[in-house]
């Protein structure tokens, strides 16, 4: 791999250079604009193209583990289930550990990362828009597909400025603040609440979906959309800190009508195209804008609010 | 010693001329059965201090990006000679430095504590020093750097020194009356330490990171102290 990257890269004789797929030195082609006026009948066709995408076999780039099953066709699943199986237990815990497990999920550059959070802040409300053209399902297309390192420390960020702004929110709006003391709590219950939030929900998505039978989605890519969703609370939770209480409310919700849209955008439409998620998929969407509704108050209720 | 560092017969080129003098060199320091345990224990004090007075090395002036190369995307990153020197010093890594230097900056914030949060302040702070110089560390690994683990804990160990010293300058800021003048005073003087922390270790973590992603690197170094100092100005 190190002796394969040639000068045209641009990394020259890069010694450090160790990503996991060769698909660095393909130029990136420019981004599909979807159109935002579709008829009904051209966006069931852009789907159906999706997720034909998605069904080729992963013969172009093999995954490095078996977290990135995608949607696949029955057989197809069956048969590539096998070399998981003969893993062993142990084989994927050691699997789990080893960190060049993670690796395929770290390649990414400083402008993949912009791009991204970008796309998040201004194309959150085009149906698949954020699947398709900005990570890529897989890495083709000059896109690097679904990464974890924009997720992590999206979420570790918040945490911290929850951590910082909801102290200061209850610092000015104190009456008494001579006995003002800071709370490190706040600090130590923003970690709980955000890393349950974009760690362990998709999670329990990914396995509900994979209990009712619907390949819909890869766990990456469930963290993936999760945790970059939770980029639009940045701002809204500085924000937060302007000493009126409407404000409190009017950023955060804001934040939260972005950020669901983002996720049930990219997640509702491969979880309908088959027959049998048709069924299953509406309770399963409707629980991912229970949750955002939940975490809307949580944030609001735990961190915003002033008790006189 | 050679510059290399290694012992010796790693180096099959340098031949000494007295093989005496080699043999002795090589087994020095290994012979310290007969040596006071004064002396054993300030060998590595004074390790440690020199490790110590090399992160609180002053900056350069005139050169790019006012000490950050770690930052810059571009590929052959000049480093000035300052940081070479820091750079090979800390790359002989010990933990006991970083160790004394994480609990003295436990120990004075919880002092400082509100009197019932002062375990959870030395907690968050012991934790924050070990556990996010890990994270940075495994996140400069993942971004494919070729680093050392306990190397990068060691430089993030050490450059926490000056956040530690800000601390007690804080500490002795807040014993003079100053009023609402105070506060300035307190931010001045962590942003001074954070300038100082950032410098040494962003550039040890940006060089073993490709130029396009170095920025992703080095924003959990920046993200690591920007909480320490912060935990710094509220106790």
């Amino acid at each position: 791999m190190m002796n394969a990257s040639s000068n045209d890269d641009g990394f020259g004789e890069n010694p450090f250079r160790t990503s996991t797929n060769d698909f660095y030195d393909i130029n990136p082609s420019p981004v599909v604009q979807p159109q935002l006026h579709q008829s009904p009948q051209q966006q069931f066709l852009q789907q159906g193209t999706a997720f034909m995408q998605a069904a080729e076999p992963q013969s172009s780039f093999p995954p490095t583990s078996g977290l990135t099953g995608v949607m696949k066709p029955q057989q197809e699943q069956i048969s590539s289930m096998e070399p998981q199986v003969s893993r062993g237990c142990w084989g994927t815990i050691m699997m789990l550990i080893d960190l060049n497990t993670y690796k395929a999920y770290f390649d990414v550059d400083a402008e993949d990362i912009v791009a991204r959070i970008r796309a998040v802040c201004l194309d959150f409300y085009k149906p698949e828009h954020f699947r398709n053209n900005v990570l890529g399902a897989r890495q083709t297309n000059g896109l690097k597909g679904p990464d974890l390192y924009g997720p992590f420390w999206v979420t570790m960020t918040l945490i911290f400025l929850v951590g910082v702004t909801s102290n200061m929110h209850a610092y000015l709006h104190r009456s008494d603040v001579e006995v003002f003391e800071y709370d490190i709590n706040h600090l130590m219950h923003a970690a709980s609440v955000f890393s349950a939030f974009s760690f362990l929900l998709p999670a329990v998505f990914w396995v509900t979906c994979k209990c009712m039978n619907m390949e819909a989605l890869s766990l990456v890519e469930w963290e993936c959309l999760f945790g970059y969703s939770l980029v639009p609370f940045v701002p809204a939770v500085m924000l937060c800190v302007i000493p009126f209480t409407i404000f409190s409310w009017i950023f955060p919700l804001g934040a939260t009508i972005v950020s669901c849209s983002l996720v049930v955008r990219n997640v509702s439409a491969p979880m309908l195209s088959t027959d049998a998620g048709r069924a299953k998929a509406p309770p399963l969407i409707l629980a991912i804008l229970a949750s955002y509704l939940i975490f809307f108050f949580v944030i609001k209720f735990t961190f915003y609010t002033h008790r006189k | 010693m050679n510059q290399t560092g290694g012992p010796q017969w790693a180096n099959p080129e340098v031949t000494r001329p007295d093989a005496v003098v080699q043999e002795e060199e090589f087994f020095a320091p290994l012979s310290t059965l007969d040596e006071p345990v004064m002396e054993t224990i300030m060998r590595d004090v004074h390790a440690v201090a020199s490790k110590l007075k090399v992160v609180m090395l002053p900056m350069e002036r005139n050169i790019p990006y006012g000490g950050y190369a770690g930052v810059s995307q571009s590929e052959n990153v000049e480093i000035t000679d300052r940081d070479k020197e820091i750079i090979q010093r800390l790359k002989d890594w010990d933990l006991w430095g970083p160790l004394v230097v994480c609990l003295g900056l436990a120990v004075l914030l919880s002092f400082k504590a509100p009197a019932g949060q002062a375990s959870l302040v030395f907690a968050a702070v012991f934790c924050a020093v070990w556990i996010g110089s890990a994270v940075v560390t495994v996140n400069a690994q993942l971004l494919g750097g070729t680093i050392s683990f306990f190397q990068s804990v060691c430089v993030l160990g050490y450059c926490v020194f000056p956040m530690t010293l800000a601390a007690v300058v804080v500490d002795l800021f807040k014993m003079i009356p100053l009023g609402a003048f105070s506060t300035l005073v307190e931010l001045a003087v962590l942003v001074v330490a954070f300038l100082w922390s950032t410098r040494a270790s962003s550039v040890f973590i940006g060089q073993y990171i490709a130029a396009p992603r170095r920025v992703l690197a080095v924003f959990p170094v920046l993200f690591f102290y920007t909480f320490l100092a912060w935990m710094i100005l509220l106790f």
